[in-house]
């Protein structure tokens, strides 16, 4: 009855990373191709210049930087899913894969918050002072949360897999 | 480890067979036998217990500590 209804979630995390993955780098993939044909115009670009300022590209950059990090993050994570579902959940690999993943979130969170700080730079430059608090502050704070979790978990997993080992040499 | 197992000689001393001491202690050849090839990292008192009173000998003639 536990391994069925841990299964079930195994499953479901699976499934919800799966399309996690699927549709962020189908809508990467969509965003490089429409902005390399210029099929959209983006907002950062304002008053009227016909180059891009060096702080527009600098956010442009660690934007597709930031995004290439998280997906790396979410590919690491749909890879333990992988190996959660055959049940190992002490192997070496969902260890290694959760660290990563951490690892690529917190990176990922701390990307962003520099984003929102050369765009709140950006606005300064323009004479114009703004904090607007809304949902988009909470993403990069919450990345880091998970990031770092997923990071202590994979410590913890390494310890309890020591202790699994001893307990299973123990005669 | 610096602490060898010296089980199977204690066997050969007694003319004891594996399987037998598995049986007669209460464990499975394949713990035995991770015990006996010196890959466990524990043993429980009551285990030693059991094979002191199989093969009627002192812990000191199955544990044995050598620097390595």
């Amino acid at each position: 009855m536990q391994i069925n209804s841990s299964m079930k979630k195994s499953f479901l995390f699976k499934s919800l990373v799966d399309y996690l993955y699927i549709l962020n780098v189908g809508g990467f993939l969509l965003l490089l191709t429409t902005i390399s044909f210029g099929f959209v115009e983006i907002n950062v670009i304002k008053g009227g210049d016909e180059h891009w300022s060096l702080l527009a590209i600098s956010i442009s950059c660690i934007s597709v930087l930031t995004c290439i990090v998280f997906l790396r993050g979410v590919y690491y994570l749909r890879k333990m899913a992988r190996h959660l579902l055959i049940h190992k959940y002490f192997s070496k690999q969902i260890i290694k894969c959760l660290k990563i993943s951490g690892t690529h979130f917190l990176l990922a969170g701390v990307m962003f918050v520099v984003i929102m700080i050369l765009g709140w730079i950006g606005k300064l430059r323009e004479g114009l002072f703004e904090f607007v608090y809304d949902i988009n502050l909470m993403v990069p704070l919450f990345l880091m949360i998970i990031g770092l979790f997923f990071m202590i978990q994979s410590e913890a997993l390494l310890v309890a897999k020591n202790f699994k080992e001893e307990n299973e040499l123990t005669v | 480890m610096p602490i060898i197992i010296n089980l199977d000689v204690m066997l050969a001393k007694r003319k004891i067979r594996s399987k037998e001491l598995s049986e007669r202690i209460g464990i499975t050849t394949s713990n035995l036998s991770i015990l006996k090839s010196g890959k466990a990292k524990a043993i429980r008192f009551s285990t030693l217990e059991a094979i002191c009173k199989a093969l009627e000998c002192q812990p000191k003639d199955i544990l044995e500590y050598r620097d390595s």
